[in-house]
């Protein structure tokens, strides 16, 4: 260990990784799409080199897997993936969020496939005993989006300060969530629209990086990375990728690839328990709420931020 | 030269002397304080620290033992604590502070103040700089973080000098306090709905009602203590303060020109209005004034 430290063979802790000011951070909770959209990206910016599972670490690397110093050794501008709360030093950021109903199932089964947990573990009760308290992935979904989407013009709704919500004016719109302030350029991706739209999702993370692509070129890289083609590199990589490597083979990391999965997989009184605690987050982020919970009360006494159900990013 | 540096830091990590940081290894029992640079950190720590065991004051000389920070006990220090621990830092958000946090916020006019007067004592940069000059590249800056100004200025760099310490220093990381506004953002964005494990405390209120706010603070990390122990804390850290009784709030009125109040209120005067650092005007929303009576009760 001590010698792979000295020659930096090594991987950094998390936030120990030096860092330039023109990386670009793919950040996301888990289980949210950040694969999916390194595979975009990478198909994007290598086109004669399809991306697969051996080679993303190399184009888009993982901050938890990368050696210390093979970071130094990537051209820039880099393009990192992360799923680290909010910090500072990350200048440039794509933040992908998603329902987190859907990620609640998600990560269910994720954590089956890695053995966490097993087959006659409960959905019902991952969801309200683990996920909602963040056992199992280190940090809560509301935690991690409430790091990264706070800015001083929507505190304090995203903070949670009672009142939250706006009783004048035109409430939050979609738009102004993002820790967008202080000099940090910042995209905010919602899963659901890159599934409807994935190549007006790219071509927005091609404004935001200055790429000068066309849409030919945006509809390869959809192409190349839809969710069949990456089930397909998983089956052939699975051995390989560090992520897949040894887990169960019967369990695929890529799974459904759709939105809304939760109104069929997860039990209503879940819904119910996601809802009450983080339906305030959800709705602004254009989540509508199956159960009507805690927020009736609150939305009588005080309107919530409007919102339209899809970004509303021009 | 780096590999030099990465050798004696791998010396000095079998040692068990390394600064600790922000990856410490943390417990599920570990309490947190937080406060950004210059907003009474040292004086809250002083006060838990008494709260906690009367018999036994807080000095300068145990109060690495008692409420250690991040950035100047070791690792091995960390691991030799007793449980449950009370920690300080700087930090931004950190998800790995899994129990319970008090977060002391105070005016940024103030913190500017206080840092600037921190600075000029410790004498870490030239006196030449002027306080216009410090709110403007440094402390409105956005782009710094541990192992730039806020660590110098600080004065744990001068503690810890030497070989080892900068080889984390200059190739890794110790922690990432920012700036002002993303330190107090990134803990009320994260944390602002779950009061079990976020209680935020005024400066101001503390000064002003500080039994008050003690009380909160012991419910709040569930010490129990009586109103005569909150007392009696409060009474022997103001007689033994390990450094000098904090500030009156408001110095900023006298000590920071036009220019920096200004350069500060545009770059977060909306956070300001929600802590009731800035007047609520006919121009404002209602919701300001709501929030500011709602969830800072001691003012």
């Amino acid at each position: 260990m001590f010698l792979g430290y000295v020659l930096g063979r090594y991987k950094p802790a998390e936030r120990a990784i030096p860092m330039r000011a023109d990386d670009i951070f793919l950040v996301s909770f888990f289980k949210s799409g950040n694969t999916w959209t390194r595979f975009l990206l990478g198909n994007l910016l290598n086109p004669g080199r399809p991306v697969t599972f051996e080679s993303i670490e190399r184009t888009s690397p993982d901050i938890y897997q990368f050696q210390y110093r093979d970071y130094g050794r990537l051209a820039s501008p880099r393009i990192i993936k992360s799923h680290e709360c909010f910090d500072p030093r990350y200048r440039r950021v794509i933040y992908i969020v998603r329902d987190p109903r859907d990620v609640a199932v998600s990560l269910y089964h994720f954590l089956r496939k890695i053995g966490t947990i097993d087959d006659t573990f409960p959905l019902a009760t991952y969801a309200s005993e683990w996920f909602l308290r963040g056992k199992g992935s280190g940090r809560t979904w509301r935690e991690h989006v409430g790091s990264w989407l706070l800015n001083p013009r929507n505190f304090p709704e995203v903070a949670g300060l009672e009142p939250a919500s706006r009783c004048t004016g035109d409430g939050l719109k979609l738009d102004e969530l993002g820790a967008c302030g202080h000099g940090r350029q910042f995209l905010l991706l919602r899963y659901e629209d890159l599934l409807s739209n994935p190549g007006a999702s790219l071509a927005r993370m091609s404004k935001f990086l200055n790429l000068d692509v066309s849409a030919e070129q945006i509809s390869y890289a959809v192409e190349q990375s839809s969710a069949s083609r990456m089930r397909g590199l998983e089956q052939k990589d699975r051995d390989q990728w560090f992520m897949t490597k040894h887990t169960r083979k019967d369990i695929n990391f890529v799974r459904e690839a759709r939105a809304e999965q939760w109104r069929t997989a997860l039990p209503r009184e879940s819904v119910a328990k996601i809802e009450s605690q983080w339906g305030r987050t959800m709705q602004l982020l254009g989540y509508g709420l199956a159960e009507h919970s805690v927020e009736d009360a609150v939305r009588s006494e005080c309107p919530l931020p409007k919102t339209t159900g899809h970004i509303g990013f021009s | 030269m780096s590999m030099l540096l990465r050798i004696g830091y791998v010396l000095n990590y079998a040692l068990g002397l390394d600064i600790a940081g922000r990856t410490v290894a943390k417990f599920p029992d570990d309490e947190f304080l937080v406060a950004y640079p210059g907003s009474g950190g040292p004086w809250l720590r002083g006060l838990i620290g008494n709260l906690m065991d009367p018999e036994h004051l807080v000095t300068s000389a145990n109060i690495l033992q008692r409420v250690p920070d991040l950035y100047h006990q070791s690792r091995h220090g960390f691991r030799r604590m007793a449980r449950p621990r009370v920690i300080f830092s700087h930090e931004c958000y950190d998800a790995d502070c899994h129990g319970p946090v008090v977060y002391l916020v105070r005016d940024p006019r103030d913190v500017a103040v206080s840092i600037y007067q921190q600075r000029r004592g410790g004498a870490t940069h030239a006196d030449s700089q002027t306080i216009e000059h410090f709110v403007s590249t440094d402390f409105t800056r956005t782009d710094q973080y541990q192992g730039g100004w806020a660590e110098d200025f600080s004065g744990v760099i001068k503690q810890n000098h030497g070989f080892v310490y900068l080889s984390r220093l200059r190739e890794e990381f110790l922690g990432t306090p920012a700036c002002w506004g993303e330190n107090v953002m990134s803990w009320l964005g994260a944390r602002g709905e779950d009061p079990e494990r976020l209680l935020t405390v005024r400066y101001e209120d503390l000064f002003a009602h500080p039994e008050d706010v003690l009380e909160r603070i012991s419910e709040f990390l569930g010490l129990r203590s009586s109103v005569e122990k909150i007392r009696a804390a409060v009474q022997v850290s103001r007689e033994c303060a390990t450094a000098e009784w904090p500030q009156r709030p408001g110095k900023w009125e006298t000590d920071l020109p036009a220019s920096a109040v200004d350069e500060i209120e545009s770059a977060w005067g909306q956070l300001m209005l929600f802590f009731g650092y800035l007047p609520v005007g006919p121009g404002h929303d209602c919701e300001a004034q709501k929030c500011v009576e709602n969830n800072f009760p001691g003012r």
